[in-house]
């Protein structure tokens, strides 16, 4: 089976600064990855190159069996991005801005505003539907991104904090989308702080820290060294499990 | 507008397929950004229950002053004799020319280096070249009203005098100039995206849109005096080398061919020149310098986002900075040194302050600098006219400065002003107090002394009390304009709000500003020893002023 991402010593950079230092990777597809590692270990830069948005990286990436760097516009009608601050037209309402993001893909206007229709329902945002974005909380703007991503129906989905800002239901609703999606063959790739939502939701997790993997295996085999919870692994395989004692100094500082 | 624009570019599918766009995507590009742009003044207005028409109000009283300088522009087609419309449209497209830079660099640069649209379209099935064409035409489509505001008294006086096709001729040409600045301002930016380290661009565009505005209008001043008087006479226009590289001679030399019948080698050059460089240049940006414009502003982005490689602090403590030893220097009150260090930094740091305030103070040197040539040059030395002049420099300034201050109430980051209400300050005015100083040690006591520096060079030093006199006035004045406005705390306010108050405000204070510089006059005219006897008492009115400005309670700011 061609595996739909494959990524071979990428490097990836920003200015001088080398962000990326040697990723190597393959998914297969109807894999649910949980891509996880501290603030600034290059998650958001990985699925960024994935997604064509930094064409200037050195290495071999093909997606969906496409080289990245020569048939990029046909990865992108075949991806699907939700991006992790949500940025969106927040002066259109969504429909509007569902039927542009339809008319980028070049997808069949009726069928868009039918399928926008029927997802918006789902979300319960039908009696938002007319109503200009500027509004809406940041949940609402979530759900209405998660549309925009996946209504091109793609074969890949990265998603960026997936959950964030979403109510808790909602959080139930997406992961079980997430499972079934992956159910039907594609591949879902995201990145997420939240641990226990990792831990549960993914079929395979990597780590990623300093621009480089450092752990890459379903949870039981990450497991298999300690019994321990996912965060508590995570904190040591990133060389940061002196929380409490942090904790303390904080508090003492601020009695200063 | 949006019917209009799209209406046309539905007309044009040869070009774009020319082009290499990608038609549907760009149609619903430009439709998605035209409807923005309706919407996004009135987001501000929906607090007034305003309708929705009202949002382009601006739009449209800018369309009105350019049409308005327009008719300064056409003065000398409808004056000069047919055989010598060669110079007079030169002015005529030279000043559309420069409209449509300033325009460009001042307005539109931020449609035209817009990263925001990357991380919506950027991931998107849609191409390099569709997203710069889409940015274009959307630029171009504001552009082509202005133009058209600019034109059209120009267009109507050559309709009238040489007929309908040469009007119509008028029209095309001033279009095409447009369409042409588009193209250079565009690689004026790629140039220098080429030669620049990515993470300084944003600043140096910045230094250069400032410096561009200014030699932009003081060119403009120049030009009128560049034309030789003599040229005005009727006799054949005759070409030189350099014509042929400047644009407004393209459309000039088109015009004289047209109007006076005269068909030869220089004539037909220009007008090809004319007709095909915009196209030329839209093409090239096109096929050429789209990827690598997109690329570099994909850049642009990824380097705002990229973990800042800040020269790493041994402590967190920050290092006392100039602004924080003045501010302590300045400032009676804790609060009042915060706000000074914070307007300090500020304006050293936001590119958008810095590009709304600096072009203002330039073109205010540049007025003065022009307008007292210009004098010199008609009343020759020392006469009467010049007697009064010097006056005039000084309060000129308090015009620019009234602008740079509103600037420090706004942001486009207003929203943190959230920390003014959590934070437990009892005085807001010690705040408005250090915006005040920091406003006038920073930005009007360099703006004084370069002006008094002219002014002493003008009279020599014997101006001098005219010139503390008109300081101390003008800090009147400041504060005076303060208190006739909402007050608001530093950069508090959202750019919107800048607007809605300025025009008000300018009727309140101009007769104000004109009684004071009237009195001034009167003072140093007529009553000997009236500027010394003046200035201690000036001097104490702003001392209430400043006082009763430094106690503006809760109550009193917006």
């Amino acid at each position: 089976m061609t595996p739909v991402i494959a990524i071979h010593n990428l490097h990836q950079f920003y200015g001088a600064t080398e962000i990326l230092k040697g990723i190597n990777l393959t998914v297969a597809p109807g894999q649910v990855v949980g891509y996880i590692g501290p603030n600034g270990a290059g998650k958001s830069t990985t699925i960024k190159t994935l997604i064509g948005l930094l064409p200037d990286f050195q290495g071999e990436v093909s997606v969906l069996g496409l080289d990245l760097r020569t048939q990029a516009m046909d990865v992108k009608r075949r991806i699907g991005y939700v991006p992790e601050n949500a940025v969106l037209y927040d002066l259109l309402t969504p429909t509007e801005y569902l039927r542009f993001v339809g008319q980028l893909y070049e997808l069949d206007a009726t069928l868009v505003d039918k399928k926008a229709a029927d997802l918006l329902h789902l979300f319960d945002l039908t009696q938002h539907a007319n109503n200009r974005m500027s509004t809406f909380s940041k949940g609402m703007r979530q759900k209405v991104l998660l549309i925009s991503g996946l209504l091109h129906n793609p074969d890949l989905v990265f998603l960026d904090e997936p959950l964030s800002g979403l109510d808790a239901n909602t959080v139930v609703l997406v992961k079980q989308i997430i499972r079934q999606l992956a159910d039907s063959g594609k591949t879902v790739f995201y990145s997420s702080h939240i641990m226990d939502v990792v831990e549960k939701l993914s079929d395979r997790i990597i780590i990623i820290n300093g621009g480089q993997i450092i752990a890459d295996g379903t949870f039981a085999e990450l497991q298999a060294t300690r019994d321990t919870s996912l965060e508590q692994l995570f904190g040591r395989l990133t060389g940061n499990d002196t929380q409490t004692a942090t904790a303390e100094a904080f508090i003492q500082a601020l009695n200063q | 507008m949006k019917t209009t624009t799209l209406w046309l570019i539905d007309r044009l599918p040869f070009l774009w397929r020319a082009l290499g766009v990608n038609y549907p995507q760009l149609r619903a590009i430009l439709g998605v950004k035209l409807t923005l742009d309706n919407r996004r003044p009135a987001t501000a207005f929906q607090r007034w229950n305003q309708k929705e028409t009202e949002s382009n109000y601006s739009f449209y009283v800018s369309l009105g002053i350019y049409a308005f300088m327009g008719i300064f522009a056409a003065v000398m087609l409808a004056l000069v004799p047919p055989p010598a419309i060669v110079p007079a449209g030169v002015f005529f497209f030279g000043y559309v020319m420069v409209i449509c830079a300033l325009t460009l660099i001042n307005d539109f640069s931020s449609v035209i280096l817009d990263t925001s649209d990357n991380q919506i379209m950027l991931f998107r099935p849609v191409d390099g070249r569709t997203t710069l064409i889409a940015r274009i035409v959307h630029v171009v489509s504001y552009l082509f009203t202005l133009t058209l505001a600019i034109s059209i008294t120009g267009i109507l006086v050559i309709g009238v005098r040489f007929g309908v096709g040469a009007g119509l001729l008028t029209l095309l040409l001033s279009l095409l100039t447009a369409i042409l600045m588009v193209f250079i301002t565009n690689v004026l930016y790629l140039g220098l995206m080429q030669f620049t380290s990515e993470s300084k661009l944003r600043e140096l565009i910045n230094y250069v849109q400032i410096i561009t505005a200014i030699v932009f209008y003081a060119g403009f001043q120049i030009m009128p005096r560049l034309i030789d008087k003599g040229s005005f006479a009727a006799q054949p226009f005759t070409w030189t080398w350099w014509h042929y590289l400047l644009p407004p001679y393209w459309s000039a030399g088109s015009l004289d061919m047209v109007i006076n019948h005269r068909i030869d080698g220089p004539h037909l050059l220009v007008f090809g020149l004319i007709t095909t460089m915009p196209f030329a240049g839209l093409w090239l940006m096109a096929r050429v310098l789209a990827p690598a414009f997109n690329r570099k502003l994909g850049g642009l982005d990824a380097e705002a986002n990229a973990p800042e490689q800040a020269v790493s602090a041994k402590s967190a403590i920050p290092a006392s900075s100039l602004a924080d030893r003045l501010g302590t220097w300045l400032s009676t009150s804790a609060l009042e040194r915060a706000a000074f260090s914070f307007v300090w930094h500020i304006s050293d740091r936001d590119r958008q302050f810095k590009l709304r305030a600096y072009p203002q103070l330039g073109y205010g040197l540049a007025f003065v600098l022009f307008t007292t040539l210009t004098r010199r040059g008609i009343f020759e030395s020392g006469s009467q006219g010049a007697a009064t002049n010097h006056l005039l420099i000084l309060y000129m300034g308090v015009l620019f400065m009234m602008a740079a201050m509103s600037l420090t109430a706004v942001s486009d980051q207003f929203k943190a002003a959230w920390v003014y209400t959590s934070a437990p300050v009892t005085r807001p005015g010690d705040l408005l107090a250090g915006r005040f100083k920091a406003v006038v040690v920073k930005l009007m006591l360099p703006y004084y002394t370069l002006l008094t520096a002219y002014v002493f060079y003008l009279k020599g030093p014997g101006v001098v009390l005219d010139v503390i006199l008109a300081f101390v006035n003008s800090l009147a004045l400041l504060l005076i304009s303060e208190f006739f406005q909402k007050r608001s705390l530093p950069f508090s306010a959202s750019q919107d709000a800048l607007k809605r108050n300025m025009t008000a405000r300018s009727f309140i204070i101009l007769p104000v500003f004109g009684l004071i510089g009237f009195l001034h006059w009167g003072l140093t005219t007529y009553i000997p020893y009236g500027t010394i006897v003046a200035l201690p008492v000036m001097a104490g009115f702003v001392w209430l002023l400043f006082r009763a400005f430094r106690q503006t309670a809760w109550g009193e700011i917006s």
